[in-house]
């Protein structure tokens, strides 16, 4: 709410101006419920497979599934350390507070791609020792072959989710390209390290509205 | 019978012409204080502004005064 009736009728007039408004709000839109979707399922994923492979030892009592089960909680563990380190700037308030948002969401976008990267890398770890793990059972129980339907599953899974890599890293460099381009007109090309040093969640409205007003820099 | 309460065309095209006015006199203002004054348009509050481009809000609400006369003396040479 604007209270300088001056500035509010300017108010009026700049945010009037939505040609291709729509979907760019729809974008912004788009992008915080992902946010926020994302967060959600890596809690998800964690509290499932931590949760579920845990209670799996806890019933057979067999070391093997135990192995198996420290080695899911590592994984785990691995993929929460790297994504706390990787985003740490991107989730502490002072990171709006310190720089551009411009170069905040340049950093996000780094960010991304550096998680991409590592959850690419992961992923293939995850899979060859945990398909390790269960053709080493299942020949010693002679059922190897029972592993056939698995694995056409798993070579479809792992292409869908290559390809879905692929194209969410172009996406990424796209957008990292055009910020780039946009720096020297907003000044500063970088922001300071942040000075508070715990993990809050950015304030998501202030996110949405600053990618919209970023939009319509562009076309301005 | 309902009233139509819609601009007329001559209206529309007056609002048009008045907003780009006002979008080409943004465009011409400092990077410094575009910044600030964009981001207030859309309706941001001077702290959070502040908070965005690491300002502090004292100088958020100079340069936020600074741009509006700038406008306006942009405003007044356009028209």
């Amino acid at each position: 709410m604007i209270s300088d009736p001056e500035l509010s009728q300017w108010s009026e007039l700049w945010l009037s101006d939505n040609t291709a408004q729509e979907d760019i709000a729809a974008r912004a839109h788009r992008a915080v419920r992902r946010f926020r979707l994302w967060i959600y399922l890596e809690v998800l994923v964690t509290v499932v497979m931590g949760g579920g492979f845990t209670i799996w030892a806890w019933q057979a009592r067999q070391p093997a599934v135990t192995y198996l089960t420290i080695w899911v909680w590592v994984s785990l563990a691995i993929a929460w350390i790297f994504r706390l380190i990787n985003d740490w700037n991107d989730f502490t308030g002072a990171a709006v507070a310190t720089g551009t948002y411009l170069a905040t969401l340049l950093r996000r976008h780094r960010s991304n791609l550096r998680a991409a990267t590592f959850g690419g890398i992961l992923f293939f770890v995850q899979l060859a020792v945990t398909y390790t793990w269960v053709y080493r059972q299942l020949s010693r129980q002679g059922r190897a072959s029972e592993l056939l339907p698995t694995n056409m599953f798993l070579v479809f899974g792992t292409l869908v989710f290559v390809a879905w890599l692929l194209r969410y890293r172009s996406r990424l460099h796209r957008e990292i390209a055009e910020l780039e381009k946009l720096q020297p007109e907003f000044g500063g090309n970088s922001s300071p390290a942040p000075k508070v040093p715990w993990l809050k969640l950015p304030n998501l409205d202030l996110v949405e509205r600053l990618v919209i007003a970023r939009k319509k820099w562009l076309r301005i | 019978m309902v009233r139509d309460t819609r601009p007329n065309p001559e209206q529309q095209l007056a609002g048009e012409q008045q907003r780009n006015q006002f979008l080409a006199a943004v465009r011409r203002l400092p990077a410094d204080y575009r910044r600030v004054i964009v981001l207030v348009l859309e309706g941001l509050s001077h702290d959070e502004v502040a908070e965005v481009l690491g300002l502090n809000t004292g100088t958020v609400a100079v340069r936020v005064n600074r741009a509006k006369q700038m406008l306006r003396d942009l405003l007044k040479e356009k028209s």
